[in-house]
C-alpha cells in the first residue's frame, strides 16, 4: 500500500507535553449511499510519543461529516455523536462499521461504488491531511464489522 | 496533498522512529506470563543448604498453585461468560446465525406498506422465507450494511432462490420515513424487498411480538437531525411462520449464501 508522508510543524498550539504524534491513516473507506447520507471507515494509527485527536473530517462529497459512535446496549444500536476522537501515543484507532465512524450528511449528490471521494482529516496538533477514499457497496463493509460487538 | 487510501504525519522532531521500532518487538513483559518459565529445573535450587533449596522447592510449588490457580480462574471466567451469552447461542451450531431456543412466531400486525396500503406482516409474506428487520432510512451504517449485504447474497444464490426470501425492513422512524422515502430508500438495495411504517402504537405492537427491544427516538438538536436506537438483527421466519434463528448486524454474505439454501430446504436450527 502507498502511504503519503507529510511533514508537519505543531503549530502555534504547540505540540502535547509530553512528545510528537505521528500518524497514519489508512484504509480509509466511503460507502456508496443509501439515501441522502453514507459512511465513511479508516484506520488512524499513532506511531509516535504524543498523544493526538481526530476534531474535524471534511469531504468534498458532502455539507457536512460528523463523527459518530454507534453504542450498542440491549440488543439496540444508536449513534451518537461525538466532537473529538482520541488518539492516543502508540495506539491504533479503527473507524469500523458498527463503531466509530464518519457520518457524511448533506450529499452533494450520489456516491457510485468506483469513484472516489476526498476526505480530509484535521488532527487536533498534527495538522490536516486530505486522503482519496475509494466508494464500496456497503455490502463490503461487511467485512469491516467487528466480531461480537454487540455481546450478544 | 491527496494520495490514495493512506497517508502519514510525521512531525519534524518526532522521535517516531524508536517508538515504532519498539512496537515491531513484542514488549519483554509479553513473555511474563509464561508458565514454562516458571517450572524450576531441578538444578535450579540455590546452592548452600537444604533451606535455600526447600524455599525453591516451596516457590516453585506456589507458581504451580498459581498457574493451576489461573487454568481455574479462567475456567471459571470462561463458565460466567458462557452463562452471561444469551440462552438462545448455541455454541456447537454450524448455523451462521444465532440459534433461538424457543420457536417465535411471525408478528400478528397489520402495518403500511410503500404504496399505502394496509400490509398484514403474517399472512401477505407467503414466501418460504421471511427476513424481519427494524431499522430507518438516516441509518447510514448499521441498516445499509445489513441490507447491501443481504442483496449481494440473494444476487449470488441467483433468483430461484431470491425469489423464496420475503426481506421485510419496518422503519422505526415514521415521522421521516414516509411511504415513497421508504420505498427509494429500499430500491437502491433491491426492488424486491417490502418496507413498512405504522403509528407508534403500531410499531409497537410489531417490535414486542418480534421480541426485540423497543427503539427509540432521540429528542432533536437544533437542526432538527435526532439519533434512532433500534435492534440491529434480522430475523428468519420459515415456512411454517415460525423462527428459530436470528441474524446479528454483520453478518458476512457468505454466511447468508451458506445458511439460507438451508433454511428454505425446511431445516430447523437447533
Amino acid at each position: 500500500m502507498c502511504l503519503a508522508v507529510l511533514v508537519v510543524g505543531c503549530g502555534l498550539a504547540g505540540c502535547s507535553s509530553s512528545g510528537t504524534p505521528e500518524l497514519t491513516v489508512e484504509d480509509v473507506v466511503a460507502s456508496a449511499n443509501a439515501g441522502d447520507l453514507s459512511a465513511a471507515y479508516a484506520a488512524i494509527t499513532n506511531h509516535g510519543d504524543g498523544d493526538d485527536a481526530l476534531v474535524a473530517v471534511r469531504c468534498s462529497c458532502s455539507e457536512r461529516v460528523s463523527i459518530h459512535h454507534t453504542e450498542h446496549h440491549d440488543g439496540l444500536s444508536k449513534m451518537v455523536p461525538t466532537d473529538r476522537l482520541e488518539v492516543p501515543a502508540g495506539e491504533r484507532v479503527a473507524l469500523t462499521p458498527g463503531g466509530t465512524h464518519l457520518m457524511l450528511e448533506g450529499l452533494h449528490g450520489p456516491l457510485a461504488a468506483g469513484d472516489e471521494v476526498e476526505l480530509t482529516f484535521e488532527f487536533e496538533h498534527t495538522g490536516e491531511l486530505t486522503l482519496s477514499a475509494p466508494i464500496v457497496e456497503p455490502a463490503e463493509l461487511a467485512d469491516r464489522v467487528e466480531p461480537n460487538h454487540e455481546g450478544a | 496533498m491527496s494520495s490514495p487510501g493512506a497517508g502519514t504525519f510525521r512531525a519534524p522532531a518526532s522521535t517516531a522512529g524508536e517508538v515504532t521500532e519498539g512496537l515491531d518487538h513484542p514488549p519483554a513483559g509479553a513473555t511474563a506470563g509464561d508458565p514454562a518459565r516458571s517450572d524450576p529445573a531441578p538444578g535450579d535450587a540455590a546452592p548452600g543448604g537444604g533451606a535455600a533449596a526447600d524455599r525453591a522447592d516451596q516457590d516453585a510449588r506456589k507458581r504451580v498453585v498459581a498457574v493451576v490457580g489461573l487454568i481455574v480462574a479462567a475456567a471459571i471466567v470462561g463458565g460466567v461468560l458462557a452463562l452471561l451469552r444469551p440462552a438462545t447461542t448455541s455454541a456447537s451450531s454450524d448455523w451462521a446465525g444465532t440459534v433461538l431456543g424457543v420457536e417465535q412466531p411471525k408478528p400478528e400486525v397489520v402495518l403500511t406498506d410503500t404504496s399505502g396500503n394496509p400490509f398484514d406482516l403474517a399472512r401477505d409474506t407467503p414466501r418460504p422465507l421471511t427476513l424481519l428487520m427494524f431499522g430507518y432510512t438516516n441509518c447510514p451504517d448499521v441498516c445499509p450494511i445489513s441490507l447491501s449485504t443481504l442483496a449481494s447474497a440473494l444476487e449470488a444464490l441467483g433468483p430461484e432462490v431470491a425469489k423464496k426470501v420475503q426481506m421485510v425492513f419496518v422503519s422505526v422512524d415514521p415521522e421521516r420515513d414516509t411511504p415513497e422515502r421508504l420505498r427509494e430508500y429500499l430500491d437502491q438495495f433491491d426492488p424486491r424487498f417490502v418496507g413498512l411504517t405504522g403509528t407508534p402504537e403500531e410499531l409497537a405492537r410489531a417490535q414486542e411480538l418480534a421480541n426485540v427491544p423497543q427503539a427509540f427516538l432521540d429528542d432533536p438538536d437544533e437542526d432538527g437531525s435526532y439519533e434512532v436506537g433500534h435492534a440491529s438483527q434480522m430475523i428468519a421466519y420459515q415456512e411454517d411462520g415460525l423462527a428459530r434463528i436470528v441474524y446479528p448486524f454483520g453478518t458476512r454474505e457468505g454466511d447468508w449464501v451458506s445458511d439460507l439454501p438451508r433454511l428454505l430446504a425446511g431445516e430447523l436450527p437447533s
